[in-house]
């Protein structure tokens, strides 16, 4: 075989770059038509009843735990926040969604928690590792211990979401004041389907249950490309961040960590790829640490893309979820790690619980079991029960 | 010069020395440190292959888990058969 063989055609692999940023800008045209199906759909089926349809999530508790579950089966944040905005769009109340975006936070962190399990035949390693992987959750809990009853007594991120949402689009519809150019282009598809369904005779509320099955099915599946895509695409950029960050400090590691997730669209990837880094000893707890906050606030970035994609008069409240997203994580990582007391809990929980994982892997198994399935459920039925 | 102010000024001097020491071994163990990372994220994409054993690494687990569990019922069985 010639030299030749192993040589890159400059190109071929341009030309095949360009083929790949084409397909990812289609499925992110997917992914708001997605979402646009979605909000119509849930807006055909349900009607004004939307606020009934999920009065049984109108408990905080019981809406955190479906945006846990939902996320930790799903393994992904972006698809959970990206349906909720849909939802939104269709009817549903934001003080209901606001648990539940607060829930995907919580559920998106067994992702790297499964791939720090590669390391746990390794001792030493599968607890730096497994420690890595932990803090994101425990942050992610004590946000929402925090946060949540805050939010319950005063409501300040429903108010703050709103009063940002105002001033962007100035309390009209998006479309009507032309700040938003893409819902225009995302609506003719999803209103040819709808065109099809009331065409071969189906009633509202099946042509919305199957535009929302639809939408959550393309959703899933337009975020798994896109991830696995950009993970190949992106990849080069996140080495040239990474080692941007390297030696420059907490600050610098929230924003690469947030800069990487943007890249890729995916809070797990990012939080997923420094399991091995810490695994392997060379990045500390400490230094792996601010980068998962990072990815806390880069994930938002897909819920607010989602956002741009409604049209009409709760288009306002789509934008609103997504910047609720936003600012519920961007506060967690300035309160929490900014008072020192508070900023160590994380630490100081996750090497304990890694400690413990090391001696029996049973604590592991006891640990995602309790935390993303068992006190979940147990809430559910506690609160159904008392009626709380 | 007194012997006590002599001992004084040599012990100083030696801290000094130490602490210069100290440090340049410091950015010395932070320049390692920092190499070590480069060459680390240099093999990113090694890693992103972990990402995507998932459903392996809780197969992997399980077993063990398992394997832990039927340990610990052997050896509660056991304590029970002694006593």
């Amino acid at each position: 075989m010639s030299d030749t063989t192993y040589v890159d055609n400059p190109t071929t692999t341009s030309s095949s770059n360009w083929m790949n940023w084409l397909f990812v800008l289609g499925l992110v045209y997917l992914l708001l038509v997605a979402v646009g199906m979605i909000g119509s759909g849930f807006k055909a089926a349900a009607g004004d009843q939307a606020k009934e349809l999920f009065a049984f999530a109108s408990n905080p508790f019981t809406a955190l735990v479906v945006g846990t579950v939902a996320t930790a089966l799903i393994q992904s944040s972006s698809t959970v926040t990206s349906i909720i905005v849909g939802l939104v769009a269709g009817g549903l109340p934001v003080a209901i969604a606001i648990p539940m975006v607060m829930g995907a936070n919580i559920g998106t962190t067994i992702t790297n928690t499964i791939v720090s399990l590669g390391h746990v035949r390794q001792g030493e390693e599968f607890k730096r590792a497994f420690a890595a992987a932990t803090i994101h959750d425990f942050f992610n809990l004590i946000s929402v211990v925090i946060f949540l009853p805050l939010e319950i007594m005063f409501g300040f991120l429903q108010k703050t979401g709103a009063y940002i949402a105002d001033l962007m689009v100035g309390g009209d519809s998006m479309s009507v004041k032309g700040f938003n150019f893409i819902s225009p282009l995302v609506k003719p598809p999803v209103s040819f389907l709808q065109d099809i369904f009331g065409g071969i005779g189906l009633s509202d509320v099946v042509a919305g249950i199957i535009l929302i099955t639809l939408g959550i099915a393309l959703i899933f599946f337009v975020i798994t490309l896109i991830g696995k895509l950009l993970k190949v695409l992106m990849v080069g950029r996140a080495k040239e961040i990474l080692h941007g960050a390297v030696g420059r400090g907490p600050v610098s590691g929230i924003l690469s960590g947030t800069a990487i997730t943007v890249l890729v669209q995916s809070s797990s990837t990012t939080t997923s790829l420094i399991v091995p880094l810490a695994g392997s000893g060379v990045f500390s707890l400490k230094q792996v640490y601010p980068f998962t906050l990072g990815a806390n606030i880069g994930t938002c970035i897909t819920a607010l893309l989602a956002a741009t994609a409604i049209t009409g008069a709760n288009a306002i409240f789509a934008l609103q979820i997504a910047l609720i997203h936003f600012i519920y994580n961007v506060v967690g990582v300035v309160v929490i790690y900014g008072i020192p007391f508070l900023r160590n809990i994380p630490i100081y929980a996750a090497e304990y619980l890694a400690e413990m994982a090391t001696k029996r892997k049973l604590y592991v198994a006891l640990y995602i079991g309790f935390v993303f399935f068992l006190i979940p459920i147990a809430a559910i039925g506690l609160s159904q029960l008392f009626g709380w | 010069m007194n012997q006590f102010s002599i001992s004084r000024k040599s012990l100083e001097d030696k801290i000094c020395e130490l602490e210069e020491t100290l440090t340049h071994l410091k950015q010395q163990l932070q320049k390692q440190e920092e190499a070590d990372q480069h060459k680390a994220i240099d093999n990113l994409d090694q890693y992103l292959g972990a990402i995507d054993s998932k459903y392996n690494n809780l197969k992997d687990f399980w077993q063990i888990v398992r394997q832990e569990l039927a340990e610990l019922f052997s050896n509660n069985s056991n304590d029970h058969n002694k006593t």
